[in-house]
């Protein structure tokens, strides 16, 4: 199966988790941020092997279904990633240096979510992400980051200075060859 | 070694010692708008007031260490300073240690990322008539020179703070001193994006004048500052500053500042908004954003931007969950990176006079010419205000 399709077949299935949910409250969101996250690179060549790193970072677009059992609730989110990569730096073995490479992705993520009150959301889950990204072969040297697919762990803290705006922060853990994933935004729910 | 011999003498005092002074401006999740509210020093910071002393114990702090049939009345009638009855109320001492361990990227392995700061050792008094109307005010601290801090010597104690402060009329406040500059959030983190490019952080109090009024919508403070004495006069930073708030519904606050100032390489400027809501009782979100232009006297001009995002929940009393979005560029215009922070954290008071953090930090600079890879910090902090 391919990344892509892999990617699919998790939206669906946390699709049908989040139905299976008793409701009192329903918010629809959509959504538009900035993210930014780390992977590891690895470098290849006919003289050797190295390691260095490599940043994804742009901005965000997204839909989001959040459902309320008074405070507990669920929810259910997709995005589409636009963004750069940069990836190596001058003096790396293999030397290799790109910056701003363009690429796009998105992510599924489902998260439970605590509202204690109807100002503050703090949301938390798994979620998968596919980012399309072919570093260029730079004077022989390969390089290769991450995984198309990747998957982890966020947590998510919305504040709603009204009743249709709202402002997340999420800070994540991706698990495969990849650190620290960071996203903060603007939402208006509707 | 220093830890042990310091930390039972710290303790001990904090037996005898009343509580102390902090700036926490997220606390308008408690309904507190007015840094004066608790605050000497209108603008935020510093020794705290007697009403400030009780509200922060029978309050903010948790309760876990009193039996259910203590009262937070009596909690907050315990909160002043111990045996304050056989002193003059006129006279407020007050106490202030506080410590940070720093781990760099933990979990890598690296036995010298671990480091222990002694960040702050104040001790100061505060003189006042019984209504307030003139007061006085001063506090000695621990202020290293820079050679000095790696090595937690205690090396330097300086009057850090001192101000006379006079009452005109119901709302109008005039202090003169040396006094931190007002402007912006008068956020807790003296390395946070909102204060150390601007020149705000725990070195750069200014011998000042400022005019201070607040009433239950805005306020408003005016400085006029000619700098540190304990700078060489050439980096002495010499201007003006003005800030500001307005209160368009209840415990929601937008503001404005701005300030300039020049010695003889550089002229500051910095201008921002920001903004401050309760969300829920003890839980607030703040934010500002504003510009920087440093003018070196022999070069061009840059310009750059920050951004501060500072959220805090009440998880239960005493303890609140604190997520932080920082960003900021020192030139927009040039190759300097473009420098973020996200941030995780816990306050904890557990007790009145008591208060722990930690926070989980990680710090990426993102280069127009390369990748460079992000750092983690986990800080830890303990602090005794007596």
């Amino acid at each position: 199966m391919s990344a892509y399709k892999s990617f699919v077949f998790a939206g669906l299935i946390l699709l049908a988790a989040s139905s299976a949910f008793a409701v009192e409250t329903v918010f629809h969101t959509i959504s538009i941020g900035y993210f930014q996250w780390q992977e590891r690179m690895e470098l290849s060549s006919s003289s050797g092997k190295g390691n260095t790193v490599a940043q994804f970072f742009g901005n965000s677009f997204g839909y989001e279904r959040e459902s309320y059992n008074l405070h507990w609730g669920n929810s259910l989110q997709l995005e589409g990633y636009l963004g750069q990569g940069n990836g190596g730096r001058p003096g790396s073995t293999p030397a290799y240096n790109q910056t701003f490479q363009s690429f796009f992705g998105g992510s599924v993520a489902y998260k439970w979510a605590y509202r204690p009150s109807g100002y503050i959301s703090l949301l938390s889950g798994p979620f998968v992400l596919y980012r399309g990204m072919k570093w260029p072969e730079e004077s022989g040297v390969t390089a290769k980051s991450g995984s198309d697919i990747n998957v982890g762990v966020l947590f998510e803290a919305k504040i709603r200075p009204s009743q249709r705006i709202e402002i997340y922060q999420k800070i994540g853990m991706l698990g495969i060859k990849a650190s620290g994933f960071f996203a903060a935004g603007l939402g208006m729910k509707f | 070694m220093r830890i042990a011999l310091v930390f039972p003498f710290l303790l001990s005092l904090s037996l005898f010692w009343a509580l102390p002074a902090f700036s926490y401006p997220e606390f308008i999740g408690y309904g507190y708008a007015a840094c004066m509210t608790c605050h000497n020093n209108g603008m935020g910071g510093g020794q705290l007031n007697d009403y400030g002393r009780a509200l922060w114990s029978a309050e903010i702090a948790s309760r876990v260490f009193y039996d259910k049939s203590t009262t937070d009345e009596q909690i907050a009638e315990r909160s002043g300073f111990p045996g304050q009855s056989k002193m003059p109320n006129w006279l407020k001492p007050s106490f202030k240690y506080r410590a940070l361990f720093l781990r760099k990227n933990p979990g890598s392995g690296t036995s010298d990322a671990t480091k222990f700061y002694v960040m702050q050792v104040d001790f100061g008094a505060t003189v006042s008539d019984p209504d307030g109307k003139y007061m006085a005010l001063i506090t000695w601290g621990h202020n290293p020179p820079p050679t000095d801090v790696q090595t937690n010597k205690i090396s330097r104690i300086l009057a850090k703070e001192y101000f006379a402060r006079l009452q005109l009329g119901e709302n109008w406040w005039v202090y003169a001193g040396l006094l931190d500059i007002p402007f912006g959030i008068r956020n807790v983190d003296h390395t946070s994006f909102n204060r150390a490019p601007q020149g705000l952080t725990f070195r750069d109090q200014s011998q000042s004048v400022i005019l201070h009024t607040a009433k239950e919508n805005y306020e408003v403070a005016v400085d006029a500052f000619v700098g540190n004495p304990y700078v060489e006069d050439q980096f002495r930073m010499k201007g003006a500053s003005i800030t500001g708030e307005y209160q368009p519904a209840e415990n929601t606050r937008i503001g404005a500042s701005l300030m300039s100032s020049k010695n003889d390489l550089l002229t500051h400027s910095v201008v921002s908004v920001h903004y401050r809501k309760a969300l829920s009782k003890g839980s607030a979100f703040q934010g500002e954003y504003g510009m920087i232009q440093d003018k070196p006297q022999l070069d061009v001009a840059s310009t750059g931007s920050y951004l501060y995002l500072q959220s805090q929940f009440l998880v239960t009393r005493g303890y609140f969950l604190r997520p932080l979005i920082e960003n900021y560029k020192a030139n927009n215009l040039s190759g300097t990176p473009e420098q973020w922070k996200w941030g995780i954290g816990v306050l904890a008071f557990p007790a009145p006079r008591y208060e722990g953090r930690i926070d989980l930090l990680n710090k990426t600079s993102i280069y127009k010419t390369q990748a460079q890879e992000d750092e983690w910090q986990m800080r830890m902090q303990f602090h005794v205000s007596l």
